[in-house]
């Protein structure tokens, strides 16, 4: 096996690493910048396309360089193949 | 992200998203970015990444203003604005580290009947109130307590707060230990009916069931020896005994009434621990009943009160008093003396008696019967 293959995809392919908690709070690590934001919906550019964030009252609480912290009421997760 | 002096930027202008991007491409961080009306967004930034972003926004062509300061910043531009309310609190800060400096009280605790020798005692060494804490040493104030009262068990001297407490433990006297060696009887301490006697050294002088007066010799200082004569001994025993103790007390049945004139008059006075102030002087030379309300203006931090008096002019009618009121007060007064001259012993039987012997006087008297050791020991004058 490989040496890289020890190593999670986020570090070796630059994926991104989605951590959903509860319906209340999405934290996105390895984010490529932001694609566009309304309150019931924001776009984010990632290694693995464009992934959109459904929900009410969504505010980017930490736009970080890496890091990126979105609260409000998500409603669901889906990722498309435009503008990636 | 400096988490105390941030700034919240409000940005508006067509697809403000990419602003943020490029914003983000430069490494700038944000914090709480939320959607507004037209177009907008407000963000919270340091505020170096807010003049970047800034410089950002003209040069792109969006709209960027500050919109206000938040957390540390904006306690430090309100306070800077308002320098009056600043230099008012430093003030007052200084004023109460200078204030905690100083002893407000001089609290004696459980010091009972050595209360009054201490507190002159503390003031005689210059412990009041208003002398400063630096001049206060509380353990060798405890050492000097305990050197001054020997039959104090112990001192612990402590701060609390801005009070000095001083709490004292009153030792309990040995009993008085019996010369050795001497010879001598057992007599009666006091009068009282004999329970039981136990003789450890000595002969018998009384039987359970004797009327004893105080005295009297219970167990005489001598033992039969092996020859038949008589060996001078140092007497030893108990004697229970049924013993009455009475006390008295003399209540007036004339009492003065006071009646208002209907002529009244104020006072204030501010009172701090080292002098009181009032503007008005109080009335003199008449009867006046007085009616006395405080507050406290400094609150626990400085003894500061202000005292309102209200003063309304009296005059003095002599009545008669109620003889059953008098009877329940002298009743209450007799058993509390009673049961504080009894505090160690068990009380077995107890009665009021009243009587008025002299005019406009009852005499009240509370006899109790207790039971107690009677037995004392007393040298023979020609004892070796």
């Amino acid at each position: 096996m490989h040496k890289r293959d020890w190593l999670p995809p986020e570090i070796t392919q630059g994926q991104p690493r989605l951590v959903i908690t509860g319906r209340d709070e999405v934290l996105l690590e390895g984010h490529e910048g932001l694609f566009s934001y309304e309150t019931g919906n924001i776009r984010v550019r990632t290694g693995a396309g464009m992934l959109q964030v459904m929900g009410e009252n969504l505010t980017i609480d930490y736009f970080g360089v890496q890091d990126m912290l979105i609260r409000g009421r998500v409603d669901g997760v889906q990722y498309g193949g435009d503008g990636a | 992200m400096n988490g105390g002096f941030r700034v919240r930027l409000r940005l508006s202008g067509l697809g403000v998203e990419k602003l943020l991007n490029q914003g983000w491409n430069k490494g700038i961080r944000l914090k709480r970015v939320k959607r507004g009306r037209n177009r907008s967004v407000t963000v919270e930034c340091t505020p170096e990444a807010a003049a970047s972003l800034t410089a950002l926004a003209r040069e792109k062509g969006y709209r960027a203003e500050e919109y206000r300061p938040v957390g540390l910043l904006k306690w430090a531009r309100l306070l800077g604005r308002r320098w009056g309310l600043l230099l008012g609190a430093a003030v007052c800060v200084a004023l109460m580290v200078y204030a905690l400096g100083f002893v407000w009280q001089v609290r004696i605790e459980n010091a009972g009947a050595y209360e009054g020798e201490v507190r002159a005692c503390l003031e005689e060494w210059g412990i009041v109130p208003g002398i400063r804490r630096s001049q206060v040493h509380p353990s060798a104030l405890r050492d000097q307590l305990e050197w001054r009262f020997p039959r104090v068990q112990w001192v612990q001297v402590e701060w609390a707060g801005v009070a000095l407490r001083v709490r004292l433990e009153e030792g309990v006297p040995p009993p008085q230990v019996e010369t050795a060696g001497k010879n001598g009887d057992v007599v009666a301490a006091e009068d009282g009916c004999l329970l039981r006697l136990t003789a450890f050294a000595g002969t018998p002088a009384v039987r359970a069931g004797d009327f004893v007066r105080a005295g009297q010799v219970l167990i005489r200082g001598e033992e039969r020896g092996a020859d038949g004569t008589a060996v001078p001994v140092k007497a030893r025993g108990e004697a229970m005994a049924r013993v009455w103790v009475s006390v008295s007390c003399r209540l007036p049945l004339i009492e003065y009434a006071s009646h208002s004139t209907g002529r009244t008059a104020g006072r204030r006075v501010i009172v701090t621990p080292f002098f009181s102030w009032s503007p008005t002087e109080a009335p003199d030379n008449l009867t006046w009943d007085r009616k006395r309300t405080e507050f406290p203006v400094g609150g626990v931090w400085l003894p500061v009160s202000a005292i309102r008096d209200e003063f309304s002019e009296v005059y003095l009618e002599k009545q008669r008093r109620s003889l059953e009121e008098v009877k329940q007060e002298g009743a209450r007064a007799a058993d509390f003396t009673l049961r504080q001259a009894l505090i160690t012993d068990e009380i077995v039987d107890k009665w009021i008696n009243f009587s008025m012997i002299e005019e406009d006087t009852m005499t009240v008297t509370a006899t109790a019967e207790v039971r107690r050791d009677i037995a004392r020991y007393r040298q023979t004058e020609d004892g070796p």
